[in-house]
Parts: C-alpha cells; structure tokens; sequence
C-alpha cells in the first residue's frame, strides 16, 4: 500500500472525540465570545430596498409575491362595480396605470407599479427601482430585468389561468358580476383620499368586500380596498387609456443583458411539504429560529426586502440563491391559493423552531374530516375539529368577541362611534363613545388621543354599551400631553361587560376645515379601532340643517368596514351639515 | 449550502449556529491538532484558540470554499505557532508546557490507537512536512492552495509532501514488519 493510502486509512480510521470537559471549554468559551459581539439591528425597509447588491433571484421571489396579486385582481371574487360612471372608462380603456399595496395602507408598504397593455403588464415595485418586470399572460412568461447589473430572466408561470388579454378579463369579470345576486352595494358618501374628494361603494360578497373610491366630480375610478379571505389589497392611483409604447412591454431582452438561465413559477406548488420547508427556512435562516409574524403574502412581503438583503450576505452561488428562492415561492403559493376548506390559521409568532409542544398552523383538507396542525418542530398531526388548539389572543380582530379580552399586545383596541351636535354659538359638542375589545393585561391606564387641538376632554365615562345616561360612571383622567390623556379604566367593570367607554369635548366649528362648501372632520380614533362610525346631528338653534338623510335625529356621512387590523386614522369625511336655507 | 447558512447565522449570534459548526467538525480539527502536535493538550488548546478567534473575526469573515477547510487551515496555523513557541521554551530550557499539561483542564480528548499511530509517526516529520501532508491527506487541499496559506511556492509544498511521505513509508512499514 502506497504510504499516502495508509494514512488516509490512517485518518480515516482515526476516532477523536473530546470529553464534556473539552467541550466546555472550547465551545464554552466560543459561546462566551459570541454572546460579547454586538449585533447590527435590522435596517428599515427603505434602507434595505436602496441595498444595491440585491441580486436577481432575490429580486424576483419579491416580484413573485407581488405577481400573485396580479393573480388575485384576476380572480373571480375581484371588484364589481355597480354604477355606469365607474364601470365606463374600466370597459372603454385599452391601457391601465394603477399602483397596488398589499396589506392595507400604512407606511414603508411595498407598491407595486403595473402599466398593463393588452395581454402584457410592465410591473416595478418601490423601493427596487432597478428590477422591471414584463409579465406576458397570454404566453405565460415572464422577463426579469435587473438594471443595475444588466441581468435577464425569463421565468415560466405555470398553473396561471389563461388571460390572453388583461383589459378584456377585467371588462368580463366586471360584466359578468354587475348582476350578481349576491352583491349587496352600499353608498358611503363622500370623503377626501390624496386631497381628492371621492364617493365610495361598498359591495359586500359572502367571500369578499370590496370598496370602489370614484372621483366625485369626474366619476372616474380612483382605488378600489378590496379584501378576500385572510388578504387585503388597495388598488389606487388608477389611470385609464394612459399612453404607452409597445417597446415598453417588449419581452425581448435588451441589448446588453446577460440572459441567466430560464427559471419556472409553478403556481400550483403550494404543496403542504413545501409549505413546511418555507416555514424552517424563514424561522431557522432569517427569524433567528422564532417562526414569523404571518405567513401571507402580505406579511412576507413587509420582510421581504430584509430577506433579500440578507441573502445578499450569505455570499450564496446563483444556482443556490435561486433554490432558496423557489423554496419561499412555494411557501407563499401555499396561503396564496389556499385549497383547504375555509380558512387556515397560523399563531406561530414568536414560537421557536423545534417546539413539539406548540401549534403552530392548522387547515382543513379539502374533503377531509379532520385538520391538519404544524407544530413548532415542523411534525403534522391530523386532529378532529374538536380537539383542534385553542387560539391564542387573536392579533388580528376581524370580529370583534363578546365582552372585553386582555391580551398580551400592549394597546387597546376598540370600535367607535362619534356624535357631533353643531349648537348655537357655532360650537360642536363631540361624543366619542369606544367600545373596547381588547387591552393589556398589565394596565388599567389607557392612553388616548383627540383629534381636535385647544378642545379639552372635559369628561369621561363608562357603561354598558347602549346604557342610560344615568347608569354611567365617571372615570378619573389626566393629560399627559398635547390633546393626549390617561384614562384609569376599572379593569373589573370591564369584563363584567361594562366596556363603553363615552369622552366628551367641545371645538368650535371653524376648527373644522371649511372646503368646497362644506366642514370636514378628520375621522381618527382615541385609540387603534377596528371600525369607526361618525353621527352628525344640529341643534335646531344652531342655523344648520343636514345634508344626508336623518335616522333618530342623526345623519350618518361615514360608516368604516370592519378592518382586520386596528387603525387609527381613515381620512377624513364631510360633516354633512349647511347652513340652513 | 449548509455551512454558508450557519456562518450567517454565527455572524447574527446564532448560538445553536456556532454550537453546530462545533459539533460538525470538532473531530476533525483535534485530528488534525493531534496528528500535528502529538499532544492532547496541546490539540485541545489550539482548537479552543481557532474557534474563539473564529467568533473574533465573524464580522470579516467572508466564506470561499469549504468551512472545513478553512477551520482545517486555522488549526494548522495555530499549530505552527504553538509548535514555534514550543521549540523556543525548549531552546530556553523552560518546561512550562510539562506544567501545564500536568494541571490543565485537558486530557479531556480520548483517541484510538489508530490516532497514536498516527501522531506518533507523523511527530517523526519536521513540522513544515507534517502540515503539508495532512493539509493534502486530511483537508484535501491543493498544492497551490497549501502553498498560498504556507506563502510557499507551490514545488516547495510538492517536495515537502514527497520527503514526509518518504520518511512515512519507511517509519510506517518498519511499524508493519516489526
């Protein structure tokens, strides 16, 4: 045997194993060392997204995700509209410009930018102003252009419904839903979105809302909040028979790119196995091992740039990047099209990876008697209905439950309902009336904010919700800052169902803005609230009348839906008052 | 894929990250220590000094290649410099090193004898010879890659290779017939 083989027998032979003592020692100290390093806080999303180095596959798993809203307007659930002046220029127009958010409104949401000609759609998203994406439907294709560094790719999109004309599609789908009869439109008045006033419809579907925004004077579409099941998406800014040039949806590569190799997006990936491997991926490799706040597209959308920054730093190979890639695509694809019965559940937030002990998501089959649950450690158990986990304080409230819960968040959270009575001396006495739901455990202070500056809170109160003025307590308060003040709430009233809590404050009308010929009022709430009410009534000295039809001597100008999250501010509204004639 | 995974896990403080690292190839790197120092203590403390140097430099750390590999390099490295200072404290006649093996927390490390004969035949090597060896037999590193980590050319790290492995045959096969 050649000396070189005996010692790799040698080496391979060889067993070393070091004692607990050892191990201490090295690894101990290792640890120690570790535990000293300090750690960079994570970036915000628009630092993240100016990050320079985002790589292709990166780029495209988060042009993927938005793809999927695409997919979502083309759904079968999506937008009805209901009035000629906003349904005209949808079926007149042959080319769009919209903007679309997933998750509601709020700030660092991405946007994602279509100009849609034809079948083709030319998408770019903020924040990533480098990477454009054309998406042909008729083909099924799609072209990743990465600016920066001058790199293509084309991607396949299988399982997508055939659309050979985008404009068409959404032309039929608006036809074919206009007679709907489980439709139900609900006028909401007007109100002011981007510095425009807008009058709002709400059709309500047993599987969706979706709430059309047209502009008041012109009647043109202007955003349209739509949501259906457990997603949200606000299509805004939208722009019909925009001008375009056809090289703008050109799905050759440019002169100059590097082609990469032709990747595909399976739509019909969303396997429950593939669910899994996302949710180790997200937890053990960017979550450090705690599983994610939410698995919808739209919660991996808020981190999404923050997943591509940090693969950007783990220095992968392309061929390994793009692995990583189609492992979150079929994560998302799971939720996306969900095809279980009903609805998933998912309360692993801040569950660590290899908790046997704790579920951690759970959905019913399509067909199946029992549910399948995901536990912390990633193991499947099928369980029946009645033995399914108890859910955890709701993080959402999409209804509100009976009675006052604590949770562990730390705001209350609320539904309300304000009263404004203009009176005599062009004062306007406001009645806000806060249906709790939640709040923390820990305290019984609740914090909360008027809306209106130098209108002091002059009292607070607390009853049952619908009680007699004289079957109210007052509750101490006291400001802790501008228009900001404590409220020392009885924790015990509340969950003995004692839960409306009534502040009052008087503000002089100018205080509400005066334009185009009416007062507007802001419409926020003391607290986050998942729906908002605002009641106007006139004193009949006052020389006002009202605008709206009156119920029990009240016109109602702004009725929110439900939100699933908790808000503070919705816009504003008209108050619905004129001088009387 | 796995090692980059961890590495980036380590450099955002990842314990159970550092924890596998350790585990994965602990064995190899007190082989290596072993077979270059023929020592226990000594392997134990130089493979303590490359994983806490490990942690120090995480910030900088940039993976090319194998993890293995470059902790194989650092324990190789380490083992040089204690094999250098060895040879001074023995040129000064101090017998520290005989102190702290006798009060150490070490002897922790139990091998077979498949490691003795193997450290006892390679201690026979100038140090220079038994590190290009177990770089090439153990890392799978290449000439070129030994000689840019020894800043050796690459002939230099061929003809040590060859000469240790000479002197292997003979001491190896002697141990055989006997």
């Amino acid at each position: 045997m050649k000396p070189a083989d005996q010692i790799r027998r040698l080496i391979d032979e060889s067993q070393i194993t070091s004692g607990p003592g050892a191990d201490r020692r090295i690894l101990g100290d290792a640890l120690d060392q570790l535990a000293t390093r300090r750690r960079g806080e994570p970036a915000l999303w628009r630092s993240i997204m100016t990050n320079r180095k985002t790589r292709l596959a990166a780029a495209a798993v988060i042009v993927f995700a938005a793809l999927i809203v695409f997919h979502f307007i083309g759904n079968p659930v999506a937008p009805t509209l209901t009035f000629a002046q906003v349904v005209e220029p949808i079926l007149k127009a042959s080319t769009a410009e919209f903007d679309i958010v997933i998750g509601g409104d709020g700030e660092n949401k991405p946007v994602v930018h279509d100009l849609v000609m034809g079948s083709r759609i030319r998408r770019t998203i903020s924040g990533m102003d480098n990477v454009v994406t054309i998406i042909d439907l008729e083909t099924g294709r799609m072209l990743v252009l990465v600016q920066e560094n001058k790199e293509a790719q084309y991607m396949s999109l299988e399982g997508l419904p055939s659309m050979p004309n985008y404009m068409d599609h959404l032309k039929n789908l608006i036809l074919t839903l206009q007679n709907a009869p489980d439709f139900v439109i609900e006028d909401l008045d007007e109100r002011e979105i981007d510095g425009r006033a807008v009058i709002g419809f709400l059709a309500k579907h047993p599987r969706a809302e979706v709430t059309i925004w047209a502009d008041a004077e012109t009647g043109l579409p202007v955003r349209i909040d739509q949501s259906e099941g457990q997603m949200q998406t606000i299509c805004k800014n939208m722009e019909f028979d925009v001008p375009v040039e056809e090289a703008w949806f050109s799905m050759e590569v440019p002169e100059g790119y590097t082609l990469q190799e032709d990747a595909t997006l399976d739509l019909e990936a969303g396997t429950e196995e593939a669910f899994i491997e996302g949710l180790r991926l997200l937890a053990g490799t960017f979550n450090e091992g705690q599983f994610p706040a939410g698995v919808a597209v739209e919660d991996y959308l808020k981190q999404a740039a923050q997943v591509a920054r940090q693969i950007d730093e783990m220095d992968l190979s392309a061929e390994e990047e793009m692995a990583m890639g189609q492992t979150i695509n079929a994560f998302l694809l799971f939720t996306r099209f969900f095809r279980g019965e009903g609805e998933w559940t998912y309360q692993g937030q801040g569950v660590m990876l290899g908790d046997a002990e704790t579920p951690i998501f759970w959905y019913r089959p399509r067909d199946s008697e029992t549910y399948r649950v995901i536990y912390g450690d990633l193991h499947v158990e099928d369980v029946a209905p009645e033995d399914l986990p108890e859910p955890l304080p709701p993080r959402t409230i999409t209804e509100p439950g009976a009675g006052y819960q604590s949770w562990s968040r730390p705001e209350f959270v609320g539904r309300q309902e304000n009263f404004y009575t203009v009176l005599p001396d062009a004062q306007v006495r406001v009645e806000a009336h806060l249906t709790l739901l939640k709040g923390p455990h820990d305290t019984s202070l609740m914090p909360i904010r008027l809306p209106n500056a130098n209108a002091p809170l002059e009292s607070v109160r607390l009853g049952e919700p619908g009680a007699l003025a004289q079957d109210l307590v007052t509750l101490p308060f006291h400001a802790i800052g501008d228009s900001t003040y404590n409220v020392e709430l009885p924790l015990e009233e509340l969950l003995a169902g004692r839960t409306m809590v009534i502040c009052q404050w008087h503000a002089p009308l100018d205080a509400f803005r005066f334009e185009r010929g009416k007062y507007w009022v802001d419409i926020e709430g003391l607290i986050p609230t998942i729906s908002h009410k605002v009641n106007v009534g006139v004193d009949p000295d006052s020389g006002f009348e009202l605008t709206l039809p009156v119920t029990d001597g009240w016109a109602n100008p702004f009725t929110s839906a439900v939100a699933e999250e908790p808000i503070n501010k919705l816009g504003r509204c008209a108050l619905a008052i004129q001088k009387r004639q | 894929m796995e090692d980059k995974l961890l590495v980036y896990r380590c450099k955002r403080g990842s314990r159970e990250a550092l924890t596998r690292i350790y585990q994965k190839y602990k064995a190899d790197l007190l082989l290596l220590a072993m077979a270059l120092l023929n020592d226990r203590s000594a392997a134990e403390d130089v493979v303590h000094d490359v994983f806490v140097s490990f942690v120090q430099g995480l910030d900088a750390f940039r993976l090319i290649g194998s993890l293995k590999g470059f902790l194989l390099t650092c324990v190789a490295n380490h083992a040089r410099n204690w094999n250098k200072a060895e040879r001074r404290r023995a040129r000064a006649g101090n017998d520290e090193t005989g102190a702290a093996q006798a009060d150490g927390p070490l002897e922790t490390i139990a091998c077979n004898e498949q490691v003795g004969r193997l450290s006892g035949a390679l201690a026979e090597l100038p140090f220079e010879q038994r590190e290009v060896v177990m770089m090439h037999l153990q890392a799978s590193m290449t000439f070129t890659a030994i000689a840019q980590a020894r800043a050796i050319s690459p002939n230099t790290a061929k003809s040590r290779y060859r000469y240790g492995l000479d002197k292997l045959r003979s001491l190896l096969n002697g141990e055989a017939t006997r």
